[in-house]
């Protein structure tokens, strides 16, 4: 549905994005995590067709950024991260005026607008004024507004924002409401947002893309299950293959899955002359249950393979977003 | 065609609700007429002159400074919030938002001059004045006033600063309004008369003499259009340069 190719965005001589490519499929929530000044705000608003890229360019569902940006815009829903709204207008007038300018047939309006503002939670907030809003409210307003013709591209920024906890849970369900007809890109830099909402992650920074993943399995939605990251020296004797072979009565029930990849860096630990000594990562699913978590461990513990750390899916993912944020 | 004409109306509505939400065009309109109501008075009973061409010559002066305030919000508040940039991501064309914006500043200016009728009121009562001047001398304010307004958008579309605005389109019409004065200046010859021809006062001169001049129509017309594509350009230039 979104497709970027090696987009560049050049201001006064300084480079601010370069060379960023990604892809979105529809149904999908991708996370755009980086510093401030990172280049985020830019390549969201280059998407949205509020600013033209110095070369590269993007396909959103179908349609070419630089060639067919008014095709582009009629499918597009945007959210500026400080929602420019008019302080005169109530809530109902301004919902309106943007059915309106996006073009939304008369006889579908009044619905869109009374979805959108459901969705949002602001039916008691329709005769108010805009200026006259809290923070939170202006927020959804915002959000409203950019979910109105119900868009097949939703491009976010930091849509959660100076929301409280309980606006952030609601925020995060309209969010993951619009995304299952939509391809949806926002952008935070909090880490339980990634964690709770996306598919995809792609953390930039410098204007460059550092880290892309696909993060489905992590997804909050699946709380049912512990996700665990277990990392273990391996060698030569230690590898996938007798992990696999030792947690295979254990891995034959359906409940649990083990996942064993060769992690990066150099292991801590090797004994003198020891060679080939490297970190495996084992990316388990089990119930959750503290009484399974111990009889992995120890299966793993009898047969000797040395444990160096154990931690949820979540920090394991966190730690990674923040060696790329930081390197 | 009607989508765009649509357009255009969604955001003149928008602008003139901004207008008589605010206290703009409550300050604005009364100014506009306790002034030149004054004038035309001081010239209708102390001077005993039953025209309106003091009038004319007045309220272009007095639109020089109003003007600017009619227009100075209109781009640069959008530019100041943000809100410029999700019109950007909006299925409208830089075209519809400029001349939503700029038909609103006319209507506001259209009210003013439908105001100002009132002031025929003493003047046929006490005086047999030419109807044919008075229509060519509103018809000269109304294109005067549109350049005015015309100018001003482009100026607001270029700040985020609501008295920069002002200011500049001040600055700009004062300099097109006294270029007419350099024809007085001998030692510039040619070059001197063709600054009385680029100069608004001029051709708004025509209109208060009762004529209308095809080629004053023609400049004033022109001088809009120029600087609305001068604010086309500024908005372009927003999303590919900056």
């Amino acid at each position: 549905m979104i497709n970027v190719q090696s987009l560049t965005k050049k201001i006064d001589g300084n480079t601010i994005v370069r060379d960023i490519s990604f892809e979105v499929n529809r149904g999908e929530i991708m996370g755009f995590i980086g510093p401030n000044g990172a280049g985020k705000t830019t390549t969201l608003r280059m998407l949205s067709c509020a600013m033209a890229p110095t070369s590269g360019t993007a396909e959103l569902a179908g349609f070419d950024l630089r060639t067919q940006d008014h095709e582009i815009r009629r499918i597009l829903g945007y959210q500026p991260e400080t929602p420019p709204l008019y302080p005169y207008m109530n809530v109902l007038d301004y919902l309106k005026f943007m059915a309106d300018l996006r073009q939304i047939p008369s006889e579908s309006k009044t619905k869109a607008i009374d979805s959108a503002i459901d969705k949002c939670k602001l039916a008691e907030m329709t005769g108010r004024e805009i200026g006259k809003l809290s923070k939170g409210y202006r927020q959804r307003v915002g959000l409203a507004q950019a979910i109105l013709a119900s868009p097949k591209i939703l491009l976010l920024d930091e849509p959660t924002a100076s929301l409280d906890p309980e606006q952030i849970n609601e925020t995060r369900g309209i969010i993951r409401n619009c995304a299952e007809d939509a391809a949806v890109i926002f952008s935070t830099h909090i880490m339980q947002e990634i964690q709770h909402l996306c598919d995809r992650i792609v953390v930039i920074k410098q204007g460059q893309v550092r880290y892309k993943e696909h993060i489905r399995v992590t997804r909050a939605t699946d709380n049912t299950r512990r996700h665990l990251v277990i990392q273990v020296r391996g060698n030569t004797d230690i590898n996938e293959c007798k992990i696999q072979d030792i947690l295979a009565d254990f891995t034959q029930s359906e409940h649990v899955n083990v996942d064993v990849r060769a992690g990066s860096g150099s292991a801590p630990h090797a004994n003198p002359g020891e060679t080939d000594v490297h970190i495996l990562k084992l990316y388990a699913a089990i119930p959750d249950d503290d009484a399974m978590q111990f009889q992995l461990l120890q299966c793993l513990i009898n047969d000797g393979i040395p444990i160096l750390t154990v931690m949820p899916r979540e920090s394991e993912l966190e730690q990674t977003i923040l060696h790329y944020m930081k390197n | 065609m009607s989508t765009y004409i649509s357009m255009i109306r969604v955001i003149w509505k928008k602008e003139l609700h901004n207008y008589f939400w605010s206290p703009i065009a409550y300050i604005i309109l009364p100014i506009f007429l306790l002034v030149s109501g004054y004038f035309f008075s001081f010239s209708l009973f102390y001077l005993q002159v039953a025209t309106m061409t003091n009038a004319f010559h007045n309220m272009a002066i007095l639109l020089l400074l109003l003007a600017p305030a009619i227009t100075m919000r209109l781009m640069a508040e959008e530019n100041q919030s943000g809100s410029m940039e999700l019109l950007f991501t909006l299925p409208i064309s830089y075209g519809t938002i400029i001349l939503g914006k700029y038909l609103a500043a006319v209507t506001v200016l259209i009210i003013g001059l439908l105001g100002s009728l009132v002031f025929l009121i003493p003047l046929f009562a006490y005086g047999d004045p030419d109807p044919g001047p008075i229509l060519a001398g509103y018809l000269g304010i109304f294109l005067l006033g549109s350049v005015y307004l015309s100018v001003g958008i482009f100026v607001s579309s270029l700040s985020k600063n609501q008295i920069v605005a002002a200011v500049g389109t001040t600055g700009i019409l004062i300099i097109f309004w006294f270029a007419s004065y350099l024809d007085n200046f001998n030692v510039l010859g040619n070059i001197g008369i063709s600054f009385r021809y680029i100069s608004v006062s001029y051709h708004h001169g025509e209109f208060v003499r009762g004529i209308v001049p095809l080629a004053s129509v023609i400049y004033m017309i022109s001088l809009a259009g120029l600087f609305y594509a001068l604010s086309w350009f500024s908005l372009y230039r927003k999303r590919y340069i900056v």
